[in-house]
């Protein structure tokens, strides 16, 4: 916080007497001014240390080629073990960030010198092996010191590491992905922090995607892995991943529907292939049931239509046109999102009803643009699209406004 | 004090990771056997990635038949063989078969491991293309251009310890 914002602020608290000049000099002493300068001075080691890293990585890759291999091999040792030595001691003198960012360089040290060597003996990396070793000694420091950038680095390895097997040699690492769950899943379970669960939860997605996409397997199964996670989230004791677990879930059984409803109302649905039902359903089935019993224990009966866009109506697409099953998405969307809205009404709560607003004016605009793309002349449909849009988010924040008023706001 | 000196012991272990790569590849040069194979031309434009040279074997490619598994198993790429090398009348390795299994060999054949996918053949869908790992050499800076021109035709040495450890020592045009 700001601390001559604070005194001006106060200043003014002072005038229209809630608190005294006694009070504001109080609590201006409970804020200390050090947290701020240490956190500038902090960004400036981290940087110098950068600079000296990539200062040194050129000066060796410029002249490797007059290097023999063993002085190639010791240089390296030298380097990284320099890095991590006087990592520990800054972290002992107390000077976290110069430390931990020194302890950084010699990790990516490590990753640098296993891709060099093997580049210096010619050997061909045949699978992801490389990230997992590199990502081994990050683990240790993260656990060890709990820093947050160790956090960032090994989801940036197991992660990018898992994009880099699927590329170059079309092989999912199961052991990065187990890696990834125990690392970064294990850490955020063990000290919660919101943003590492969201991390946390992206990433696992991804992956998952990345192994749906590789194997050739439907991608339809994402849909049910967004019904899996949401469904965790009911069930899951730990309230850190409650919220990312729902919020992805949504958004992947929404981005389906979105998906879907696109793919269905085109010409190109011909090729549309269905998962083997007799394997899916009964899993959506199971899933399904899993929900509804948490959320009558929870007695949370109320929102049962958020297990609306979990529905398989694809395999409608059986039955009749595949032109109504994407009318019937857009209804569920349409259905879904003012749902939502309400909720967030009910609720009194602002970034409820701005995802809502969201959502229904997504659906909305694709609605339209859909459906009336073909049959109006085009400067028409733009002006008509926007004007649209126009009153529609005039008349949701109007009504944002007067529900925010009655009830006074509330943050989440 | 092992929390404290975790970070030696960490470090240590790293090392001795990057030494053991090191140690690995040398110790191909005395416990391994040398086997000549012959590259094939590369389609150019794949040939040359900033400083290393893609090279292709006679041995990269066997026809279908000589898969003695479960033909199947390789409509998915990567799955992993072992390819048994014989030398021919020349003195060059060649593929004679290639197994699912790891196979018993003779003294003058050697077991290679490498990922096999189905691919198309010459008319048919009826040829195995084979990864091995020694398909990139690296070569300092710029100088790929000379390697480039020499690379269709080309004795590659290949040294292959018993651990199935292999390593390029020399490629002669």
């Amino acid at each position: 916080m700001n601390k001559k914002w604070m005194r001006k602020e106060g200043q003014k608290w002072i005038a229209d007497n809630i608190i005294s000049e006694d009070q504001l000099d109080l609590i201006l002493a409970r804020y200390p001014d050090s947290e701020d300068k240490g956190k500038v001075t902090g960004v400036l080691p981290i940087l110098a240390s950068v600079l000296i890293g990539i200062g040194i990585l050129s000066f060796i890759a410029s002249n490797w080629g007059e290097i023999s291999p063993i002085a190639r091999l010791s240089l390296l040792i030298v380097f990284m073990l320099g890095f991590y030595y006087s990592g520990e001691r800054y972290l002992k003198a107390g000077q976290r960030s110069l430390g931990t960012s020194l302890n950084l360089l010699g990790i990516i040290t490590f990753g640098a010198s296993i891709i060099l060597l093997g580049q210096t003996f010619n050997l061909n990396a045949v699978d992801a092996r490389l990230f997992v070793f590199w990502s081994l000694p990050a683990i240790f420091y993260l656990f060890r010191d709990r820093h947050k950038l160790y956090f960032f680095l090994i989801g940036l390895l197991t992660v990018g590491g898992q994009l880099y097997s699927i590329s170059e040699f079309q092989s999912f690492s199961y052991l990065l992905c187990i890696l990834f769950i125990i690392a970064v899943g294990g850490f955020v379970f063990l000290y919660p922090s919101t943003l590492k669960s969201w991390i946390f939860t992206i990433g696992l997605s991804t992956q998952v995607l990345m192994f749906i996409t590789v194997k050739d397997i439907n991608l339809l199964w994402f849909f049910l892995f967004g019904f899996a996670l949401f469904t965790s989230s009911l069930w899951v004791e730990k309230r850190v991943f409650k919220q990312p677990f729902n919020r992805l879930g949504t958004l992947i059984g929404f981005g389906f529907a979105y998906g879907l409803y696109f793919l269905l109302t085109n010409e190109f649905s011909s090729d549309f292939e269905l998962p083997n039902p007799y394997l899916f359903i009964p899993v959506l089935v199971v899933l399904f049931a899993l929900s509804v019993v948490r959320k009558r224990q929870e007695n949370l009966y109320m929102h049962a239509w958020e297990l609306l866009i979990f529905m398989p109506f694809f395999y409608l697409v059986k039955v009749t046109e595949p032109l109504i099953v994407g009318i019937v998405y857009l209804i569920i969307m349409f259905v879904y999102s003012g749902f939502k809205l309400a909720e967030g009404y009910r609720n009194e709560s602002r970034s409820q009803i701005n995802f809502g607003i969201v959502l229904f004016l997504l659906v909305c605009l694709m609605g339209y643009f859909n459906l009336a793309w073909s049959f109006m002349p085009k400067s028409i449909f733009f002006l008509l699209g926007g004007v649209l849009l126009f009153i529609l988010n005039v008349f949701l924040q109007r009504k944002k406004k007067q529900i925010l008023k009655n009830g006074g706001p509330h943050h989440d | 004090m092992i929390k404290k000196r975790g970070w030696m012991i960490a470090a240590l272990l790293q090392v001795l990771f990057l030494i053991f790569i090191a140690g690995s590849y040398y110790s191909i040069d005395y416990f391994g056997k040398e086997i000549k194979i012959k590259t094939v031309p590369v389609d150019p434009r794949d040939l040359l990635y900033g400083d290393y040279v893609t090279l292709r074997y006679d041995i990269s490619t066997a026809p279908l038949k000589s898969y003695k598994g479960d033909a199947a198993e390789l409509d998915r790429g990567n799955h992993k063989t072992y390819v048994v090398l014989q030398p021919n009348k020349e003195g060059y390795y060649v593929v004679k078969n290639v197994y699912s299994e790891k196979p018993d060999v003779t003294k003058n054949q050697v077991v290679l491991t490498a990922k096999a996918e189905k691919v198309w053949g010459q008319n048919s869908f009826d040829q195995i293309q084979l990864t091995y790992g020694f398909e990139r050499y690296y070569v300092q800076e710029n100088t790929g251009k000379e390697l480039e021109q020499q690379a269709k035709d080309m004795d590659v040495i290949i040294s292959v310890a018993p651990w199935g450890a292999h390593k390029i020592v020399e490629l002669n045009p």
